[in-house]
């Protein structure tokens, strides 16, 4: 009752207080473009790629480590610092580029949601608007509280992929040495959809958003050692989510040799392989991770744009405080959630379209991040150290390379 | 008139006629009003480091070209105080604080004009059209609409906020910021990073660096003392409410609290020590020790003479509650009671003895339903023995039922 005992619990309660940031954005990770290349890594090349989750996760640990210690050494945002140390040009150029990337994000997040609806038989013209609505109602109406909440509880649906996966019944022996031994195979779908889930796992994005969830939550250098823990467990839980995929359809779809376009594909397909359950939970997965991620893209994409411009922002605001804000707000959803409700529109495309932007952009957030992280006029004792940096530029290096790849790719073959 | 965004890559000319360099930067003294060029950074081609050119050497300055009235490497090197800044390195694209506005806004350029042979730095530029003009695409801002005319922000309502690198007299430069109501201190603080908020509180004195820390998120607050010395923190914490710093100390670490307290005035730390015992959902967490208590053997004259003596430390005066030599809570009576009430009537004979008063472990929710209930501005707060410990005030019990200031204000990335 005293509050000196509070004191005591309040130090073991810092680390989870800390916790959020990581998990969140690990979560909205695996979003509906992540779960559609996982499905298909694991449908049409079995066990074959999970080695290549190990290197994934060194990567993203890094990259994502890079931006929480910015943001809570400096305190603002990727935006921010971009426009207080390479001016205005960069920043508007990258801002645009973040504009439509994102948008290309949103429109598949809405394409995976209006998927996962129709596996349950809920036309897309019932879907689309209503998830736009819950998306604009959560953001205008809720609380912070309350809608951190919401995703925390609903980055827990993701172990739905996990019962799916148990319920597959793969080999899990089998599994293990997959992960660990590396195996490649030099043709070119297989590299692509090597590029695929590197470019899936690791978008821009996610540098911009952790960085300013960590800047929100008030996490000082001094803790940062604590908030570090939360970004790895979220790269480790973000790949184990795409670990289950991947098992999930190589145990059963790969097996039987089942080709698939997407994810809603792989949720039919499993359920006369796997069961019932299998299949719902996946496509409930798929519903959950694509309205998760509908509802941080939009808005943080506007945040993080009128942040680097000079914009006022917020939720908070009226509209004719902040018109920018707003427009680019509304505009994001409404053309995300618009453009699937053509019929004709494919959906597929859609999904390359916006990884192929992720993968443009990614080198170019990469380059400002390693110049800002190493410039001790920001980082003061933080900077990066020598073999860090060895690491970080190395990783940065071949996923640039990966990307370009993948975009000569299609002229390649 | 110029924007400094364009004066950058000017060619400047020395003495011999000849192109030595181009303009990188510009040195501005914030001495003044509105803060005049010292010097200029001029790039050369021949020199690794920039050369500061001081102002007296500048024979002709337009945005096409510099001339200067010496020859540059003859030209002794200004050397920079600790009152200027780099106009385009430190301010262009920096964020400023608006203190008309009472925001934080973001430099899109700088407006500056030619004031007697000098040129002075006179207002910012906010607008979107300086985006465009930057960028070299004034013509669609033209074509879009003519409302996206420059939006200036005279120099005289704004309020650097210290960058990491800036060697610059902090006093000097946040003198602005400090007249603004705490709360609007608090909201622009919760805007900035952690090395600016140190600076900035740096820059207040103790009362008002005070009042901004109640006005700031818990979390923050915590943070914020945590951070300085202890001496100032210390007396930072004499001057907030008992209350306020019961809570805040509550926040810190143990051994810096106790750090605090030992350090405090023997008075206030016991204040602080008493409240710190009770837990901080209940009465006792919640309330006050700076109210009016009457003995109960005062006339009403004596009681208006002792308000007037201890006025200035009570939290508030409408209520004014009466005790025996014990400190037993006898009764209560309001401002407007003693004031209709004859000089010479005892305190007793007009008080209300049936108080509606809580017990110090009374949950802050059924103190807050209780002050809701039956329209009070406080409650007092007694211990199992009816002694009187402190009250509770309606703006604390507001905070329970309504989320305070810090709660209503949405994390950035959603507000």
């Amino acid at each position: 009752m005293h509050r000196h005992r509070r004191l005591t619990r309040q130090r073991i309660l810092l680390l989870l207080a800390l916790i959020g940031p990581g998990i969140i954005t690990a979560s909205v990770d695996n979003d509906a473009g992540g779960i559609a290349t996982y499905s298909l890594a694991g449908a049409h090349y079995g066990y074959s790629l999970l080695w290549t989750l190990i290197p994934i996760t060194v990567a993203l640990i890094v990259i994502q480590e890079m931006a929480a210690r910015m943001g809570a050494v400096t305190g603002k945002g990727l935006a921010d610092l971009i426009r207080e140390n390479f001016g205005i040009r960069a920043t508007f150029y990258l801002m645009l580029a973040l504009f439509l990337t994102n948008l290309a994000n949103t429109m598949a997040e809405f394409a995976g949601w209006a998927a996962a609806m129709e596996i349950f038989g809920v036309s897309r013209y019932l879907s689309l608007p209503l998830g736009a609505l819950f998306v604009w109602w959560l953001v205008v109406k809720g609380t912070y509280q309350a809608v951190e909440k919401v995703f925390l509880v609903a980055s827990g649906i993701y172990f739905t992929y996990v019962v799916s996966a148990y319920l597959c019944r793969p080999s899990w022996g089998t599994v293990l040495t997959r992960i660990v031994v590396p195996e490649i195979h030099w043709n070119g779908p297989y590299i692509m959809m090597l590029i695929g889930m590197v470019g899936t796992t690791i978008a821009p994005w996610m540098q911009f958003y952790l960085q300013s969830a960590v800047v929100e939550k008030g996490i000082k250098a001094r803790h940062y050692r604590a908030s570090r823990w939360d970004v790895i467990l979220g790269c480790f839980v973000t790949d184990l989510v795409a670990m289950c995929i991947i098992v999930a359809c190589a145990g059963t779809l790969y097996k039987h040799q089942i080709r698939i376009e997407d994810a809603r594909d792989a949720a039919l397909a499993l359920v006369p392989l796997a069961g019932r359950y299998a299949g719902t939970l996946f496509a409930i997965g798929l519903a959950n991770a694509s309205l998760f991620a509908a509802s941080i893209l939009p808005l943080s994409t506007a945040y993080y744009i009128c942040e680097g411009m000079g914009w006022e922002g917020g939720v908070s605001k009226s509209f004719r405080e902040a018109p920018q804000f707003f427009w680019i707000y509304t505009l994001l959803i409404v053309l995300g959630a618009g453009t699937i409700l053509f019929p004709q529109v494919p959906l597929v495309p859609i999904m390359y379209l916006s990884q192929v932007m992720n993968g443009i952009l990614l080198p170019f957030v990469l380059l400002f991040m390693l110049r800002l992280i190493n410039n001790p006029e920001i980082m003061g004792e933080h900077t990066n150290s020598p073999a860090y940096n060895v690491v970080a530029w190395s990783i940065s290096l071949a996923l640039i390379l990966l990307t370009l790849l993948l975009l000569l790719f299609p002229w390649l073959t | 008139m110029f924007f400094a965004s364009r004066l950058q890559n000017t060619k400047v000319f020395d003495l011999s006629g000849r192109q030595v360099g181009t303009l990188q930067d510009l040195l501005v003294s914030l001495q003044h009003e509105y803060p005049p060029v010292t010097a200029l950074v001029v790039k050369t081609p021949r020199r690794k480091q920039p050369k500061k050119v001081p102002w007296s050497q500048v024979l002709s300055f337009e945005e096409s070209e510099i001339f200067l009235s010496g020859y540059l490497e003859r030209i002794e090197e200004h050397t920079q105080t600790e009152q200027e800044m780099w106009l385009l390195k430190e301010i262009l694209d920096k964020q400023i604080v608006d203190t008309e506005g009472r925001k934080l806004i973001r430099v899109q350029d700088v407006q500056l004009a030619r004031v007697n042979g000098n040129i002075r730095v006179m207002a910012v530029d906010i607008s979107t059209h300086a985006i465009l003009r930057r960028l070299g695409l004034a013509f669609l801002s033209e074509r879009l609409s003519s409302r996206k005319a420059p939006h200036f922000i005279d120099w005289s309502n704004v309020n650097l906020v210290p960058g990491k690198v800036s060697q610059i007299n902090l006093k000097v430069s946040l003198e602005k910021l400090g007249l603004l109501h705490p709360a609007d201190i608090a909201d622009i603080m919760h805007e900035l990073s952690p090395e600016q908020r140190r600076a900035v509180l740096q820059s207040l004195d103790h009362e008002v660096a005070a009042d901004t820390i109640e006005e700031m998120a818990p979390s923050e607050q915590a943070t914020a003392l945590a951070a300085m010395e202890s001496e100032r923190a210390s007396d930072i914490l004499e001057e907030m409410a008992p209350d306020n710093a019961a809570d805040l100390l509550a926040d810190l670490p143990q051994e810096k609290a106790r750090e605090l307290l030992d350090l405090m005035e023997k008075e206030e730390a016991h204040e602080i020590r008493r409240l710190l015992a009770y837990p901080e959902t209940s009465a006792g967490g919640i309330m006050t020790t700076e109210y009016m208590a009457i003995p109960a053997t005062a006339t009403a004259r004596e009681a208006i003479e002792l308000i007037r003596k201890e006025e200035p430390e009570a939290e508030t005066i409408y209520y004014l509650y009466v005790v025996d030599e014990e400190g037993h809570l006898m009764g209560v009576f309001s401002l407007r009671d003693l004031i209709v009430a004859p000089p010479e009537a005892k305190v007793t004979s007009f008080m209300i003895t049936n108080v509606i008063k809580v017990d110090a472990m009374t949950p802050q929710e059924e103190v807050a339903r209780l002050i809701a209930k039956y329209n009070l501005l406080a409650i007092p707060v007694v211990d199992q023995g009816n002694h009187l410990l402190g009250i509770v005030t309606v703006d604390d019990a507001i905070d329970v039922v309504i989320p305070t200031a810090w709660k209503k204000r949405f994390p950035r990335i959603y507000s």
